[in-house]
């Protein structure tokens, strides 16, 4: 299968299987949400009785805002006067949504792989199947990509650049490291679900094979991949400037849909290199 | 006799409107290839102050790019307006030649100090007499570095010759050229011949009177200019010329034929902002403007003011109408044409009265000219000259002393550029717009071709409004002190005679201004309360059939020098919407970051 017919294929799976969409945006929404109560309470108690700061900060934003805010900062910082009893429990609240917001992948990848490569495996099932083995294989690409970045950073720090292009350079670089990392471990889930293999170590190894192997076909789908990541991007952009500043609810709505394409992105991501992997490496 | 009579210079020293105090007679040549200038010059000086002089002082001020050592260099870190200097390519300027015409040669006992020329004098320069001097001099033009230089075939020769500095009751100001720093000058007469290539366009103060193709293929350009305290030229094989009329003045630009797109903003801007300059501060004098648009690798020209010429551009900045720099730089250095170039204040020790009036009259022209948004005014940010200078101001107040030594000020743009404009802006809304202007006209007709300092504007100020003003200038121009008012409780609750309410206002700043206290009910019934600020905190209790709804400090926000307006108004009931609409966009926010990270994996 070339590359282009998996790109083909994992597109009409992607609207074939839509329903994978909905747990995926289902789960970022919830985990958001949480993530904004406290925001909003906060928010609330701030400026809910300011009118001039709530007429001020209403769409679009003044820098008048940004400014007077970075203000109060720096008063508050010269002064002295500040504690950061908040600081630890936002920190923990922050890790707690960042790993709700892994493991939640974690499940359900399971069940979108298990759709997708079988065909017709049931989705929950898959999820329960692989949540363990696949929150093994995050945190060893945790690992993989720390590991990465960090001889990218040598790497860099060695040539230390110093003009604009070679700024550019650099962090073409180290974004293509983080890409073809992830690239690897998606590989290596989908070789799970293909082989049925539950070690991780072994998945994770057989991902960078794959990768290494077919270097030319798993760059090309990647770069199309991308492609299409940014032409949405665009597009999402696009629409979101045509959404007048005042109808806000509106604005809510139409993030809701961008959220709902970002999800079919990762479904029609996974599904476009499951073709490819099975065309390479049949069950 | 080389010190002239004074019985014989009042005519000449009255040439223009302005007592020509230093009058030049340049005829300088540019060497295309090493960008050295040979230059010979007459300086005519007359003492017009009672006193007698036993010596002279003139400025070197090139010499600040000779060595990394000097003044101007340490205070700049070696960077300015983001240029790095290169000292491969400095800027020096050496006198070759100094003599009292047809007389005594002065170079042997004269001391150069890094950008000042002491010249003491063979007999004293008794009070109204003039005195001639001859001066030959070389310089080397910098890459562009600090408003002067060049870059490739473009040149702007900015304060390239030896200059009278200027003697001001009672004391020479023989002041080196520090960073931060611009300029102080008398007025005078320039006539100027300037040789260039013949391939060239040039630019200069004044109007040119002449030009004379000579045989080596170079050609030479005269300009003549009065009343004016400088003089700058540029020249480069690469501009293209556009030009309008305002009125009676010819404005020209010379622009970079790759920035064709902001030539009709930049001429629109300069010719409406003239003309409203002319009618609220009094007319341009001149005949001509010059407009420069430098190339964009000599950004460090750009954004400079000099006597009937200003130099614009922001290096390959795009044609975006709501991205407003290029009218706004434009309309900021015009206004240079009244403070310091009409009203010749010292850069040097009080830069806020010509940097913060040009800003007050460009902000002012902007908001005119463009609503409140006037500098940038796309979807996602809003950005008005108001804002934009309050931005630079509020980082930290308390170190802004409007009155100060530039070179000597923590935050020079704040200090000279925005807190000036702020109180300037204060003051407009304290004393209304007729009498502002009125301020500001009397100000420019009272003090055109002088040199007053703030005490001077005060006192105009004072006149004008028919009050002592001391109360406002003092605290805000000579202080650090900070206006900031806050409504920190607003309560109603119902009683047996309808609704008792308690609204109390609190002065956190040191500065005490009055302020107006807008408190609104229920029934749309509103009571606007005025605060003289003494106290620390303001109470106000009403007993009404309504119900409070908020109360709001400085409603119109006439303070525009307040610190922080954000806690300036309280409403008894909590606004839901804006909290709820600022946690939608988190929301989004969050969604897209969480996607992000769960595309890892």
């Amino acid at each position: 299968m070339s590359v282009f017919r998996a790109f083909g294929h994992g597109l009409s799976q992607t609207f074939r299987l839509w329903r994978l969409l909905l747990p995926l945006f289902g789960a970022n929404l919830i985990v958001s949400v949480l993530a904004t109560i406290p925001v909003w309470l906060r928010l609330r108690a701030l400026i809910g009785h300011r009118p001039w700061a709530t007429t001020l900060m209403a769409n679009p934003v003044e820098f008048f805002i940004e400014a007077q805010g970075a203000l109060g900062t720096t008063r508050l910082v010269e002064s002295g006067q500040y504690n950061l009893n908040w600081l630890p429990p936002v920190a923990i609240f922050a890790v707690v949504v960042l790993l709700a917001n892994s493991l939640a992948y974690a499940w359900l990848s399971g069940g979108v792989l298990e759709s997708l490569v079988t065909g017709s495996g049931s989705f929950w099932t898959g999820c329960r199947r692989w949540f363990w083995p696949f929150a093994r294989l995050w945190a060893i690409s945790i690992l993989a990509l720390a590991i990465t970045l960090a001889l990218g950073a040598l790497l860099v720090s060695r040539v230390a650049p110093g003009t604009p292009w070679q700024i550019i350079a650099a962090a073409i670089l180290l974004s293509t490291l983080v890409l073809g990392t992830n690239a690897v471990f998606e590989y290596a889930r989908i070789g799970a679900v293909v082989r049925g293999d539950r070690k991780m170590l072994r998945a994770a190894g057989r991902g960078y094979g794959f990768a290494l192997r077919y270097l030319p076909q798993a760059l090309t789908l990647g770069i199309l991949l991308l492609g299409v990541a940014v032409v949405l991007a665009g597009f999402n952009f696009g629409v979101s400037r045509l959404i007048p500043g005042s109808f806000w609810v509106l604005g809510l709505v139409w993030q809701q849909v961008v959220a709902l394409i970002g999800a079919g992105q990762k479904v029609f991501r996974l599904a476009s290199q499951a073709s490819l992997f099975a065309a390479k490496h049949p069950a | 006799m080389p010190i002239l009579a004074a019985a014989r210079w009042p005519v000449s020293a009255m040439a223009g409107q302005a007592r020509a105090n230093a009058s030049y007679q340049i005829a300088v040549r540019l060497d295309p290839v090493t960008k050295t200038l040979d230059g010979r010059e007459t300086i005519t000086y007359f003492n017009d102050s009672p006193d007698t002089l036993p010596d002279l002082w003139l400025h070197l001020y090139l010499n600040a790019f000779r060595s990394p050592d000097t003044h101007w260099m340490r205070e700049a870190h070696g960077a300015s307006r983001g240029f790095t200097y290169d000292p491969a390519r400095a800027g020096w300027i050496d006198v070759t030649a100094l003599s009292m015409t047809g007389g005594i040669d002065l170079l042997p006992s004269s001391a150069v100090s890094e950008t000042l020329l002491h010249v003491p004098l063979p007999q004293p320069l008794r009070p109204h007499q003039a005195i001639r001097l001859d001066v030959a001099w070389k310089a080397q033009l910098p890459r562009v570095f600090a408003r002067t230089g060049y870059a490739g075939d473009f040149v702007l020769a900015g304060q390239w010759y030896p200059k009278m500095a200027v003697y001001d009751r009672g004391r020479w100001n023989n002041i080196q050229f520090h960073a931060n720093s611009e300029f102080f000058a008398d007025f005078g007469t320039y006539d100027v011949s300037i040789t260039v290539p013949t391939t060239h366009i040039v630019g200069a103060t004044g109007t040119r009177v002449g030009e004379i193709q000579n045989s080596d293929g170079s050609k030479t350009y005269r300009y003549y200019a009065e009343d004016v305290t400088d003089f700058v030229w540029t020249s480069s094989p690469h501009y293209a010329v556009a030009d309008r009329r305002a009125g009676s003045v010819d404005i020209v630009l010379l622009f970079q034929p790759e920035h064709i797109a902001l030539v009709e903003r930049y001429l629109d801007a300069a010719q409406r902002a003239l003309e409203s300059y002319s009618r609220w501060f009094g007319p341009y004098p001149h005949p001509r403007l010059t407009v420069v648009d430098p190339p964009d690798d000599a950004g460090g020209a750009g954004g400079m003011e000099y006597p009937t010429l200003i130099t614009v551009g922001l290096a390959g900045l795009p044609d975006y109408p709501a991205l407003r720099l290029p009218e706004y730089v434009t309309v900021h250095e015009l206004a240079h044409q009244w403070w310091p170039m009409m009203v010749a204040t010292n850069e040097m020790t009080e830069p806020w009265l010509d940097e913060g009036f040009a800003e007050y009259a460009a902000a002012r022209w902007m908001e005119q000219a463009f609503g409140r948004h006037s500098v940038i005014d796309t979807r996602e940010l809003k950005l008005g000259g108001l804002e934009m200078r309050r931005a630079e101001y509020i980082w930290n107040p308390r170190q802004v002393r409007i009155n100060a030594r530039s070179w000597e000020m923590k935050n020079y743009g704040g200090a000279a550029y925005a807190k000036p404009f702020l109180v300037l802006r204060t003051l407009e809304n304290y004393l209304g717009e007729d009498r502002m202007l009125a301020l500001m006209r009397t100000y420019v007709d009272r003090w055109r071709w002088r040199h007053p300092r703030t005490e001077d504007f005060i006192a105009v100020a004072n006149e004008v409004s028919g009050e002592n003003l001391d109360w406002f200038f003092k605290p805000l121009v000579y202080g650090t002190g900070v206006v900031d008012y806050a409504v920190n409780h607003a309560s109603t609750h119902r009683d047996a005679d309808g609704y008792t309410s308690r609204v109390v206002v609190t002065r956190l700043g040191d500065v005490t201004l009055p302020v107006e206290v807008q408190v609104d009910f229920a029934d749309s019934s509103t009571r606007l309360e005025r605060w003289d600020g003494q106290a620390t905190q303001k109470e106000y209790t009403y007993q009404t059939a309504a119900p409070l709804v908020s109360a709001l400090a400085d409603p119109q926000r006439k303070l525009a020098v307040e610190v922080n307006v954000l806690d300036n108004g309280w409403t008894v009931a909590t606004a839901e919407g804006p909290p709820l609409e600022l946690s939608g966009r988190w929301l989004g926010f969050v969604q897209g970051l969480l996607q992000l990270m769960g595309f890892f994996g």
